[in-house]
This record gives structure tokens, sequence and C-alpha cells, in this order.
């Protein structure tokens, strides 16, 4: 009896997989011992089955993150896993749509911006309670901002408030209660894009009394207004989160919320396919198509606002000519690496702005289809020196970079294709960064999310302004584009979103024909789900929508 | 006594020698730790922020008298990425690679050491050859494919054992969930060790065995059984030295075996920090793992010591 209890409590990991087919499988193992064992055994586990179906009646989901969390307080983050979770706990000053990045009604239902452009009038939802019951109100929002902004605020020490320095402190001079539930904002210079900075996962709302009692230990203690409520960290094991039952956007169907951080891909798949995990994210490229055909799986594809590209020196001699930056261009077979590499997990770029980005990106761009003669006759025109080497620098691995290696190896064969000979350099990540912002390089490729703030020109402005070299911004290529630049100093003062949009695109349609980069890909994430996991939604910015999901026992 | 007294007075300085290499080491490295976190959202006024926050602005060598002057008073600081004191994290994560480790020595020595015995009782018999050729080819294999391989065969096709972590994703977190959790990385960790200690078990006993004193002992007719354990008692001494050595290599060994099999140790946190060039938490770890090493080696030359009183009066 000993020895038959021993595999029902390792495999306790989950409910699901009932005793009874634990019991099947362990006998199966031993097929010599004849039917009479194999029976005795699945009778067991049958019974195993019952008692734990009746322990398990709780709806619980387990994920299997590609890391672990990180923080747990929202100004405080600097990475996606850490987010994923916190956005169920904690909901964004402005809240953007399920689909995109539109601003929908959420803790705030109403904003107004006064004709000058320098003062918003935001009207707080009313009866919204924070985990810890106390009410959200516009004194508990004042509060959230000046604990990041003001030096003199008395809990401005409880965390580092890098993203302030950059999103809040530069634009805005002061929050005013205005009463219970109307909030003020008043800005130092206007700034068309000032809701996309609150809808920032930075600006998600943290309980002011929960701050107020556990000061720097918040993180630990982590109390906001979300879907589902913190319950217990054990570090590096699982994070647990359980349904908010009284969430103002209506009571998760989920009753528990389970987070693991599994740093290996393989280890992921394993974990979904042994159901350690009811759900995951980037598996193996190569296990994709072996789980779309499983029937206990759904495999989604999700497309993404990053963009995976190689900058040029334009600083160096004939790459500051841009019919050598078009000629590579068209000399790299896009396709061919989404389509062998990346094995679906990308579609190829054709600009920097992703189709995820919906009404912003251009369907009429061409972008640059494979085309090496096409390449070859360009580069003769340029009179392409042939004993010309390119330094091409790629980093090991990274922030958001898909097989960087492999993607390099494939840029440079096609690049010697058309007669562009390159060298290639890897680096680890930290050292790749400071040798990009060194400019030591020719070609340096790189990954960004450009929807990391919901408008792509915010992210965009760092990388392609020419006033952004670093140690200010990200342009280290040198790009220099005045029409770009007229484009990104307007566009904050530009107020109507239409026009907006316009921009993007002529942003789209210059960057076209005076290319800054080779366009490589866009990402696109496979989100790998048990049959029975329904209703969940993924948003472009690759954090989850648990609040509606929902798990069939 | 006094031997021992001098070696235990050693540990400080061995300690501070080792930090100061991983300092020197981590900032030689070319990489800055405010880059790799806030990566392409960085402006310049959050850089020069952080860098404040964490004193990575100033001259390295005060930054490391900083770090050794909170060091002695037990404080070893704040992790840049983590934002939580690295003592904690590290002891936390240092409890999960002990279990993990002392998990593989405890199959290395027992496996070794009884596989090396048997080996040399039944010398030159198939079982010998056998066991020694198993020895070289588990060795050989590397411990990431090792560990995927165990991964999907005893976990998803015979749904044996758990695949990854150290306790269930839900349910109590009792000594059977673990030992259940650790037994695939435990082997795979343990797998090379095994045949160290084995191969060098069944060669030191064999040594021991054509010495004058088994001679005589066969001469008065003692029971090959008891030959070969009289010969073990004196061949255990290298070996003991060996196992010795292999902690450290299983300290280190479980750094790769932690990722394969997302257990949740001191090896993961390291490749993490390193990576995010976090030093703070970087000179914790490898501070805690250097200690560990040295205190384990104390321990195998003061049981060898014991065993044989020769050894130390050098």
């Amino acid at each position: 009896m000993a020895r038959r209890e021993t595999p029902m409590s390792w495999s306790d990991h989950r409910p699901p997989l009932d005793g009874g087919e634990i019991m099947m499988r362990w006998a199966s193992a031993w097929p010599g011992k004849g039917r009479a064992v194999r029976c005795a055994l699945t009778i067991v586990g049958l019974l195993f089955g019952i008692l734990a179906s009746e322990a398990s009646a709780a709806k619980r989901l387990v994920v299997a993150l590609p890391a672990e969390v990180v923080i747990l307080d929202p100004p405080q983050y600097s990475d996606l896993n850490s987010e994923r979770v916190m956005s169920q706990i904690f909901d964004p000053f402005i809240q953007v749509a399920e689909d995109g990045f539109r601003k929908v009604p959420g803790l705030v239902e109403r904003s107004e911006v006064s004709s000058d452009g320098l003062t918003y009038t935001f009207r707080l939802r009313r009866g919204v309670k924070f985990h810890d019951g106390s009410p959200w109100t516009a004194e508990a929002a004042k509060f959230n901002f000046d604990r990041q902004m003001d030096k003199n605020h008395p809990y401005f020490g409880t965390g580092t408030w890098t993203r302030a320095a950059s999103y809040l402190v530069p634009f805005i001079d002061r929050f005013e209660v205005v009463d219970e539930l109307t909030l003020r904002m008043v800005l130092k210079v206007r700034n068309a894009l000032m809701l996309d900075y609150l809808s920032h996962g930075m600006a998600r709302m943290a309980s002011m009394e929960a701050i107020k009692k556990w000061g720097k230990d918040f993180p630990a203690h982590p109390v906001g207004t979300g879907p589902f409520r913190f319950v217990s960290w054990e570090k590096g094991v699982r994070l647990v989160l359980e349904k908010n039952p009284q969430y103002w956007g209506g009571a998760p169907k989920l009753d528990e919320l389970v987070f693991l951080g599994i740093s290996e891909a393989s280890a992921r798949f394993v974990a979904v396919k042994t159901g350690t995990a009811d759900m995951t994210i980037d598996v193996p490229v190569d296990e994709l198509a072996g789980l779309q055909r499983d029937p206990q799986f759904r495999v989604d594809m999700i497309p993404s606002t990053q963009v995976l590209f190689v900058v040029f020196n334009t600083k160096t001699k004939p790459l500051d000519d841009v019919r050598v930056r078009r000629a590579l261009n068209l000399a790299v077979d896009k396709d061919t690496i989404v389509n062998e590499i990346l094995k679906g997990t990308g579609v190829s770029a054709r600009g920097p702005i992703s189709p995820a980005f919906g009404d912003l990106f251009d369907r009429n761009l061409p972008g640059f289809p494979y085309a090496p003669d096409k390449a070859k006759q360009l580069l003769r025109e340029a009179g392409w020196p042939a004993d010309r080497t390119l330094t091409f620098n790629v980093p090991e691995s990274g922030s958001g970079m898909q097989a960087p290696q492999a993607i390099g190896t494939m840029i440079q064969a096609n690049l010697q294709a058309v007669g562009v000979r390159t060298t290639m350099r890897t680096f680890e990540w930290g050292a790749y960064l400071t040798k990009f912002r060194a400019g030591e390089y020719d070609l340096g490729m790189l990954s960004w999310n450009l929807g990391v703030v919901g408008d792509p020109i915010i992210m965009l402005s760092g990388l392609l302004h020419s006033g952004s070299p670093p140690p200010k911004g990200w342009n280290s290529g040198g790009y220099v584009k005045p029409e770009i630049d007229g484009i990104l100093d307007g566009y904050r003062n530009e107020f109507v979103p239409a026009r907006r949009s316009d921009l993007v695109r002529q942003v789209q349609r210059l960057t076209q024909d005076d290319p800054p980069w080779i366009y490589v890909d866009h990402q696109i994430l496979p989100v790998v789900t048990s049959r029975k996991v329904k209703n969940l939604r993924v948003h472009p910015s690759l954090l989850f929508l648990f609040a509606g999901a929902d798990i069939e026992g | 006594v006094a031997y021992f007294t001098r070696r235990l007075a050693m540990l400080p300085v061995v300690l501070v020698g080792v930090a100061l290499v991983v300092f020197m080491v981590m900032h030689l490295v070319p990489g800055d730790p405010v880059l790799v976190m806030l990566g392409p959202e960085a402006t310049q006024e959050s850089i020069d922020a952080l860098r404040r926050e964490f004193r990575l602005d100033e001259p390295v060598w005060l930054q490391f008298g900083a770090w050794l002057g909170r060091g002695l008073r037990g404080d070893l600081g704040y992790s840049i990425r983590l934002k939580r004191p690295v003592l904690d994290e590290v002891l936390q994560k240092f409890r999960a690679t002990a279990i993990l480790a002392g998990g593989a020595l405890s199959l290395a020595v027992g496996l070794g050491v009884g596989l090396g015995l048997l080996a040399a009782f039944f010398r030159q018999s198939i079982f010998d050859r056998f066991t020694m050729l198993g020895v070289i080819v588990s060795s050989s294999l590397p411990m990431f494919w090792v560990g995927i391989l165990l991964m999907v065969l005893v976990s998803m096709r015979l749904g044996l054992l758990p695949a990854m972590g150290m306790y269930s994703a839900a349910g109590s977190r009792d000594w059977r969930d673990l030992a259940a959790h650790l037994v695939l990385p435990a082997v795979t960790l343990a797998l090379p060790s095994v045949a160290v200690v084995a191969r060098l078990t069944r060669a030191s006993v064999l040594e021991m065995l054509s010495e004058d004193y088994i001679r005589t002992a066969r001469a008065k007719g003692v029971t090959e059984v008891r030959i070969v354990w009289h010969a073990f008692r004196n061949a255990i001494i290298p070996v003991l030295t060996v196992i010795g050595v292999q902690t450290g290599y299983l300290l280190g060994g479980a750094i790769l075996t932690e990722t394969v099999f997302a257990w949740p140790g001191l090896g993961t946190l390291i490749v993490r920090g390193v990576l995010a060039r976090d030093f703070p938490l970087v000179q914790g770890c490898v501070l805690v793992v250097a200690m560990t090493f040295v205190l384990v080696n104390l321990a195998v030359d003061m049981l060898n010591g014991w065993l044989d009183p020769r050894l130390s009066q050098g």
C-alpha cells in the first residue's frame, strides 16, 4: 500500500490530472504483471481520484512564466513578468481596451483637457475599494503620484522611482484633489501623450493605507484594486493570487492564480505537457507544430508591438549613403528568417511599426521585399567598395531578442550573397548594450518593444531623433532626418488623435525612403494553454487578461 | 588541533580574497547594471538617479571598501535587480541548493562507493567491466542533455515523477513532495560524481589489496569479504578527499541542473545576477558558495585526520 500511495503524492501537482489516470500510467509501467494487477491498481487509482477531486473544487490556473517575478510595486518594476502579475493585482490609472491601446473607462471614468492642454480633470469611478477595504479616492490617486514625484513626500523613499524621472517629473507640475472623486492634474508643458504615460504599468494604483502601513515592505504586501488579490509568494517556488469577488469589473471566474518562474524554454514545454502548468508562453519553436496538433492544447499566436532590427551606423562611410541602406534592406530574406528560424513566431517587418498597433500601422507600406538582384544593382550604383568589411554586432540573448545569433548568421549569409562582407561579433547582453551605446559597430542588432507606453512615438523619439544620441537616448547610429525630427518634436502638441495617426504614418513613409535600420521582424508570442482553460485573452502588450478567464474542472 | 585552528583562522582571509576577485571581475567585465535593468526605456535622468542610488557613480575601491565595511557587520547590501537585501535572498536560495547538492552528494557517495567496492570485489568479472563502462559513459554525458532526457522519459512518458521545481504548484509542501521533486535533478547532478567516486574507490581498494598486510590476512585464511572490507577502511582516505573536491563540483554543477529543472537555488540567482551585472548579489552568492567549499574541505580534512592520525601531524 505504501508504494501505491507514493506516486499519488508525487503527482498531486494539480487536481485535473486525477488519480485514476496516474494509476493507469503507473500500471502500464509494469506490463508484465498481468491484467488483474492492472485492474486492481486502476480501481485503487479511481478511488484516489474521487478523493482528490473532492478536495479540489477550487478553480485554479497555474501559469509558467519565463522568469520569476522580481518585484510587486508598480512604479519600481522594469521587467514584463513582474508586470504580468502586477496587472492582476493593480489597475492602471488610465485603462486601455482589451484588444489595443484605445483608452476606455476604468478607475478613471472620464477625463477632460482644458483648451490650453495644461489642465486635466479626472472623474474617478465611484464605489471602488482596494483589497484592504480602503476606498479609491482622489486623495489615494494623488498619493500614488506624489510619492514618486515629490522628493519631500513622506513616502518618497519607499522605492526607486526610475520611471517618474522620465515620464512624470518632466511634464507634471502638481496634482490637486478637487473633491472626493475628482482629481486635477496641472502640467508644466503641453503633452498630448500624457494619458498614454498614465496608462503605463508604473501608473498602476496602490492602496494608500497599505503603503502607509508597510512603507518599504509594501512590495511584499501588495494591495491594489485589481481582479485578483495577493495571497503569498514563496520565492523561487510559487506566487499565489486569489480572486477579488468585489472587483469593480465583475468577479473573476477563477478562484486562484498560481505563477511559477521557469527560465528554460524546454522546461516550460515539459511543464505544460506534464500538467504542472495549465499555461505558458515561449516554448521552443520546434515544439510548436507538435503542440498545435495535440488535442489537449491550444496554441494562440499573439502579434506583438516588438520590432527586431539592425541599426546602421550612418557615421561610417558607405552606410551614410541611403542607396546602400536600401540595398541592405532588400538583401535580407525576412520571410525565410520568420518561417525557418522563428517557425512562425514572427512576421516580416516592413518598417518600425508593427501591425499589432492597429490603425497606426500603414497597411500600404511596401517595405523591402527580398530582392537580391535589385540590392546588387543599388550597391553598384552607390559604388560599394569591394574591400570593405562591416562589423556586425549581435547579442547572445537579451530582452525581447528572438534567436539573435541564428538570425544574425542568416543576415550575414544574405549580405554575403550580394557581395557585402561582414564580421559577426557576439556579446553577452550587458556588454552588448554598452558597446551599442558607444557606437562601436557598423551594423548592430536590437529588439525594442515600441508599445511599452502605448504610443510608438515615445520610444521612436529615443531611437531616431537626431538629438537623442547616447547618453540622452539610443540613437547611437547617428541617424539624422530633419523631417522626422520635426514630426517627433511636434507630436506632443498634436491633440487630435486622427492627426497623430497621420503623423505616425508619415514616419513610416520617411523611414521607408531613408531606412535607419534593416527591418527584420515583429515578434509573435506563442501562448500555450491547456484546452481546459477558456476565454483567456492576451493583450498586444503581452499581458494576460485573467479577469474573464475560466477553467473546466 | 592547532593545525585546524590555523586552518579556521585562514577562513576570513580566503573569503576577503574571494570577494575581492569577484568584485574586480564583475567591474572589469563591460556592462552596466543600470543599462541592463532599464533597457530601452532608459532616459539619462533615470539612469543617473539609479546610479546614484546604488552608489555606482563612486570609484571602484570606495565601493569595495563600503561593501566590505558593511559585510563585516553582516550586511551584504541590497540587490540592484531585486531591490531586496542580498543576505535574505542568498540564504533562502542557498537552502534549496544545499538540499540539491546534499542529495546529489549522498547519491554520489552511496552509489559511487558501493559500486566501486562491488567492482573491486568482483574484479575482472562481467559485472566489473559493465559497471566501469557504464560509469565512464555516464560521466561523459553532458548534464543538460541528461537532465532533459530524464525529464522527458520519467516525467513526460512515464509520468512517475514531477519534472521540475522544488514543490508542487498547489498543495502541501511536505518532505515527500520535496523528495519526489529532488530525485531527477539529484540524479542528473550526481552522475559524473558517481563515476569519479566509483572509479577511485575501486582503484584505491585494489591498490590496498596488493599490500603486504592483506597478503598476511589471506595467508591467515580470512574470508574475501572481510579482506575487502579491511582494505576499504584504508582505501577510503583518498576517496574522502575526492568527495571534498566533488562538493565544489556539485555546487558548481548545481547552477546548470537548477536551470534545467527550474530548481529555485543559488545557481539561477547567480546566472541572473551576472547577466544583470547585479554586483552585490553576485558577491553575496559567491561568498556563500566559497565559504561552504572551504568548510566542507576542512571537515573532510578533519575526518581524514581522525581516520589516519599521521595526516594531521604534518
